[in-house]
């Protein structure tokens, strides 16, 4: 605890944590003569998946890519989902207008059949598979699921297999786009607070040395062992030996870690080097949300208008039904008014409290 | 010898309209100790020692029920608190009706309700009648080894989960699917997705519950028909019935008692069926089509973390469940029926 708050260490942390970007299968891309896209505009991307749709052949144009939309439409998703209003008060995610208009446009995707039909049926579990085999050429994903694992599945299915992600840009395609920066560390590790001042400084001795930086002696003791017993010298890095095997395990990182570090996996050096590329632009446009790497804990009684699962459950909830005609604009800005009225008018003033007390960053 | 009827012989037979005879003197009294009714059957000490073998075996189904039947209604208490993980069901403040009155209040409740009893009876029309004519089919088959074969291969879905039926559906039927991709390519622009379509949903939860539980449902008949004596058939067959009669007057009577406990049965489930084929498919209908009370209680009460109407739901699920149960059972009596348990 220090200057009223509490401090933790945070593990696997990372500067420039976003949340995903929205994936195009840049190998079908070519052979359908199309290059690469560019996009500027979210009527560029509806323009894309037109040219590339084509379900006689088995093939849609996009995946449910509504959590990644939030970028170009610019709505702030990552919780606490809080934005301000022209005044500079606080409203939710969801009470922007923005939002409506990304509903919107991917309900005019599905309308239009754009959409794969197991997408639209939420067969979530095999949306990696339909992107790898080609019947859906744009998808969502979270940037650790772009990496050598992902291309050796995908050439698997597909020699010519080749993922790439789109920069970010806005979707009236004016203006400079933006892209929210999660948070640094979601898991942390706490000291406990009746510790003595040299039990303490021990303790983040020790911390100081597992969380060495990637290269590092320390690092690679405390990830792999010692060389020559458990580890050996290979071209992608230290490779286990058959003792290091049953020795390493990577527990240490529990209590402290070093900054997270893109590592190439199955030899995909090119793979790394696009994430870091697009990592590297993105980086230019990031901003802080509201309450950016701040862990609020908000009473019980409001913990409900926070989950908000309404706006927010991974299946169903009613922006998807809104998407899927199943539900109506007007049911959307029902469920709003309902959100508002059982806890959420009430969280936003507990957070307007956090943010006359500490601030919002 | 004995007369008819079992009525004693009698030396002298009364006229009709004559004086009935004095009743014969009353026996002479036991001793006390042998007065006990003997109508009410031996002493429950008598009972405990003839059926201890049998209560020691129902010994774990019964600890299991207390366990995981009864114990749990303890925190139905819930339904009248404005129940808070944090202060536990001891600490958390009574509201009496509240959630009740929120409950009914709630237009999405009803909504719920009224597609439960929609798609029940959907499921009771199409469904129900489906194992019991495999049943009779099967039992025609002469050859044991293609009746076991094709009994083997209808009961193997019932194992697959709820997941793997309706992604199997899903490459059939959905969007994408076998079906739909075929008619594309032979010049059907839009085809119709089954899997997203709300108005034809009812269908398609009976199309994927036959396809899963037909097979295994037969096997209650089944064992049904098997105790019906083969010497009827004969009789019949020597009579001149033919497959159809044989059918119509000993083979459906024979199933009437399980098919009418089944029945009941099936309306204690009306409200709580389907929970899992619901949920999964909800997302993909909308919840207009599959939101069913389970869902309902589950969603608003379990995931959105207010367990109190969640509580209020599924009590009011419970109980109409019950009522549904014990007003069959009455009709059941009402017609003979031996029903859940015989009178």
């Amino acid at each position: 605890m220090w200057n009223n708050k509490i401090y933790g260490l945070p593990i696997y942390p990372g500067n420039k944590i976003f949340a995903g970007a929205i994936f195009y299968r840049a190998d079908i891309l070519q052979a359908l003569g199309l290059g690469t896209p560019a996009i500027n505009s979210i009527q560029d991307l509806y323009d894309l998946g037109k040219e590339i749709n084509d379900p006689k052949r088995g093939r849609w144009a996009f995946d449910d890519i509504m959590s990644y939309l939030i970028q170009p439409f610019g709505v702030p998703f990552n919780p606490p989902n809080w934005t301000t209003d022209s005044k500079g008060d606080l409203i939710a995610a969801w009470e922007t207008p923005q939002v409506i208009e990304m509903i919107n446009w991917e309900a005019s995707i599905v309308r239009a059949g754009m959409m794969h039909p197991e997408s639209i049926a939420f067969q979530v579990s095999s949306g990696t598979q339909r992107f790898q085999n080609g019947s859906m050429v744009i998808t969502g994903g979270g940037i650790g699921g772009w990496n050598g694992y992902d291309a050796v599945a995908g050439k698997a299915a597909n020699k010519s297999y080749e993922r790439a992600a789109l920069p970010p840009f806005t979707a009236s395609g004016t203006g400079t786009p933006t892209i929210g920066l999660g948070s640094s560390a979601s898991i942390f590790s706490y000291l406990n607070a009746g510790l003595s001042k040299s039990q303490v400084e021990e303790c983040l001795r020790i911390a100081d040395y597992i969380a060495a930086p990637f290269g590092s002696y320390e690092y690679t003791l405390t990830n792999f062992g010692a060389q020559g017993v458990d580890w050996s010298p290979s071209a992608s890095g230290p490779a286990l030996t058959a003792t290091g095997q049953k020795n390493v395990q990577q527990t240490f990182n529990f209590l402290a870690s070093a900054m997270n570090v893109q590592s190439v996996q199955s030899g995909y050096v090119d793979v790394v080097k696009a994430v870091c590329a697009w990592q590297q632009n993105a980086g230019k446009y990031s901003y802080k949300p509201l309450f950016w790497n701040m862990n609020v804990s908000v009473p019980p009684n409001l913990a409900n208008a926070l989950t908000a699962t309404a706006f927010t459950a991974s299946n169903g909830n009613i922006l998807e039904e809104v998407v899927r005609g199943k539900s109506t604009v007007a049911d959307f800005q029902a469920a709003v008014k309902s959100w508002q009225r059982n806890g959420g008018n009430a969280l936003r003033t507990f957070f307007d409290g956090i943010r006359a007390k500490y601030g919002d960053q | 010898m004995i007369a008819q009827g079992g009525r004693p012989p009698s030396d002298t037979p009364r006229e009709r309209g004559a004086p009935r005879p004095p009743c014969p003197p009353a026996r002479p009294p036991y001793p006390p100790a042998l007065t006990r009714d003997l109508s009410r059957g031996p002493s429950l000490r008598v009972r405990l020692r003839r059926d201890r073998s049998l209560i020691i075996m129902t010994l774990p189904a019964l600890v299991l029920l207390v366990v995981f039947g009864y114990a749990p209604m303890i925190g139905l208490i819930m339904a009248f608190q404005q129940y808070n993980v944090y202060n536990g069901m001891l600490y958390s403040p009574w509201v009496a009706f509240a959630n009740f009155q929120q409950l009914f209040g709630d237009p999405g409740f009803w909504h719920a309700f009224l597609n439960t009893l929609l798609l029940f009876s959907v499921q009771l029309l199409l469904f129900f009648p489906v194992p019991i004519a495999l049943a009779v089919l099967f039992d025609s088959v002469l050859s044991r080894r293609l009746k076991a074969l094709v009994q083997s291969v209808a009961t193997l879905p019932h194992f697959f989960s709820w997941v793997l039926v309706i992604t199997l559906f899903e490459q059939f039927l959905g969007g994408a699917g076998v079906i739909p991709q075929f008619l594309r390519q032979h010049g059907v622009a839009n085809p119709i997705d089954l899997m997203t379509d709300g108005t034809t949903f009812k269908f398609l939860v009976a199309a994927q519950l036959i396809w899963k539980e037909a097979g295994w449902n037969t096997i209650v008949f089944m064992a049904a028909l098997t105790a019906i004596s083969p010497s009827l058939y004969e009789a019949a067959a020597v009579d001149g019935a033919g497959w159809w009669r044989r059918t119509r007057h000993i083979t459906l009577p024979g199933l009437k008692g399980i098919t009418i406990l089944l029945l009941i049965l099936n309306l204690g489930y009306a409200l709580t069926f389907g929970f899992e084929q619901m949920l999964i498919q909800r997302g993909a209908v909308g919840p207009g089509a599959a939101e069913v009370l389970t869902t309902f209680s589950y969603i608003f009460g379990i995931q959105q973390g207010d367990y109190s109407y969640g509580a209020a739901a599924g009590l009011f699920l419970g109980m109409t469940s019950l009522i549904l149960i014990l007003a069959a059972n009455k009709v059941a009596h009402l017609f003979g029926e031996d029903g859940l348990y015989r009178r």
